[in-house]
């Protein structure tokens, strides 16, 4: 029923779903391009879906959420393997798990939601252990890795940190999770994807520290 | 402790922000001895090892003094006045509400992760300061062990009570972070000025924090979600140029 039905999202849900098919839509074709064996049957039919319920961007345009999203849209978009690992692999499937996670746990999205979330993270899963495996083979150490991160992901993280205020006055209330709440949860599971990858804990703490300072 | 002599002619900036930073770690000590004593008043079975621990407070305050006046450094007493002022007004009412445990907390974690992260960054400058290494690297032992005390303590207080610790430590550590983490984001700048790294120290600050929430019993994203959020506002407060408090 999911996967033909048009779904009955509220306008703030069509908002969310409509960046989030956005930044999954950029995801695919990214891997398509540079890392095909993550372009997952999961990831197609999560992308199919959104696209059936959220075909275009008329609920995006019009808000102050458009310029920061297309803002991170272009600094996600590259033409290489390594940085699709990090900034699409790593980084931002880190941040839609956080999301999918969150709209699973939230009373406050309707059932439609819910049914696409819990799709989102299927997609998600999908693709987990082979991205963190590719990443430990392309890369190296965990120094390494953690050197890649750092010289990469920056610009990402701060453009991301950007939409913050503006994604409070869209859903804050309306979904009772603040930008804070949802950092908390993304930099959490970062940080401890960083330590599965072998990264040193405290160095990228203190990366992530001066990234959200603006340094 | 014994400290050797010297004097440097450094640039107006440096000068400036070595005055701040020095005034907080000098009034900064006193605030914890202040803090040590009046847990010490509250449980009379700690009063012993705690008003040790406030001489030693007191005592690295003295060393930080005496290593300053050597180095032509004046410890900015105004610039931590206005720093520690909402430290000492929330711990004034701790002790009035006679909550042992919120004191501990804001020692514990808020005020000796703030002194840890800054005194480890500093060492790697100290010999920029004759005299100022073994003063805190000394400090710094003493910190440490502090800490390992309070942690003891608060992990034998919530033995199978961890719901009851993590109210706790929320409700402290919002207004504590408030003003520590604040703080922290206030001299983010000197520290830079110093050849330090403000953002590693903030880092090292959040880390340490994290660390000792685990080792009391959160689970390790919980504490990493926590510290995070906590924060967040004051990154945002320090990227638009404001102060935190």
């Amino acid at each position: 029923m999911l996967s033909t039905a048009t779904l009955q999202l509220n306008e703030s849900e069509t908002l969310l779903w409509t960046i989030l098919r956005s930044f999954e839509t950029l995801a695919l074709q990214q891997y398509e391009k540079n890392i095909s064996s993550l372009a997952t049957t999961q990831k197609k039919e999560l992308i199919n879906l959104l696209v059936l319920q959220v075909p275009t961007n008329a609920a995006l345009e019009s808000t102050s959420l458009n310029q920061p999203v297309n803002d991170l849209l272009a600094v996600a978009t590259n033409d290489s393997e390594l940085d699709s690992l990090i900034i699409q692999g790593l980084l931002l499937e880190v941040l839609g798990q956080t999301i999918y996670q969150n709209i699973k746990e939230n009373d406050n999205f309707t059932v439609y939601t819910h049914n696409l979330g819990a799709v989102g993270l299927k997609a998600r899963e999908s693709i987990k252990e082979n991205t963190h495996k590719l990443i430990v083979e392309k890369i190296g150490s965990g120094d390494q890795i953690y050197q890649a991160f750092i010289n990469i992901s920056r610009p990402v993280i701060k453009s991301l940190d950007a939409l913050g205020e503006n994604l409070d006055q869209h859903f804050s209330e309306k979904f009772n999770i603040s930008f804070s709440d949802l950092m908390g949860e993304f930099v959490a599971e970062l940080v401890s994807t960083s330590i599965e990858l072998g990264m040193e804990r405290r160095k990228v703490v203190a990366y992530l520290t001066s990234t959200l300072m603006g340094i | 402790m014994q400290l050797s002599t010297a004097c440097a002619v450094r640039p107006a900036t440096e000068q400036e922000s070595i005055n701040k930073l020095m005034g907080l770690a000098v009034f900064g000590e006193k605030v914890a001895a202040k803090i040590y004593l009046l847990m010490s008043e509250l449980k009379e079975e700690y009063a012993p090892i705690l008003t040790k621990f406030a001489q030693m407070e007191a005592q690295h305050g003295a060393w930080f003094m005496e290593a300053s006046r050597k180095n032509d450094i004046e410890p900015d007493k105004e610039f931590a006045d206005n720093e520690l002022g909402y430290l000492i007004y929330q711990v004034d009412n701790h002790f009035k509400a006679r909550s042992f445990e919120s004191l501990a907390v804001v020692q514990g974690f808020i005020v000796e992760s703030l002194a840890i992260a800054t005194y480890e960054s500093f060492l790697s400058v100290a010999h920029k300061y004759p005299g100022t290494h073994e003063v805190f690297k000394k400090a710094l032992e003493e910190e440490n062990y502090h800490v390992d005390w309070i942690l003891r303590y608060l992990r034998l207080r919530f033995f199978d009570a961890e719901e009851d610790f993590r109210v706790l430590a929320e409700r402290v550590n919002i207004q504590g972070i408030d003003c520590m983490g604040g703080t922290m984001m206030n001299i983010a700048d000197y520290l830079d000025k110093v050849g330090l790294s403000g953002a590693d120290c903030a880092g090292a600050m959040m880390d340490g924090y994290t660390q000792l929430l685990e080792k009391v019993g959160f689970e390790q994203k919980k504490a990493t979600k926590h510290v995070v959020n906590m924060f967040m506002p004051l990154f945002h407060k320090y990227r638009r140029g404001e102060k935190t408090k």
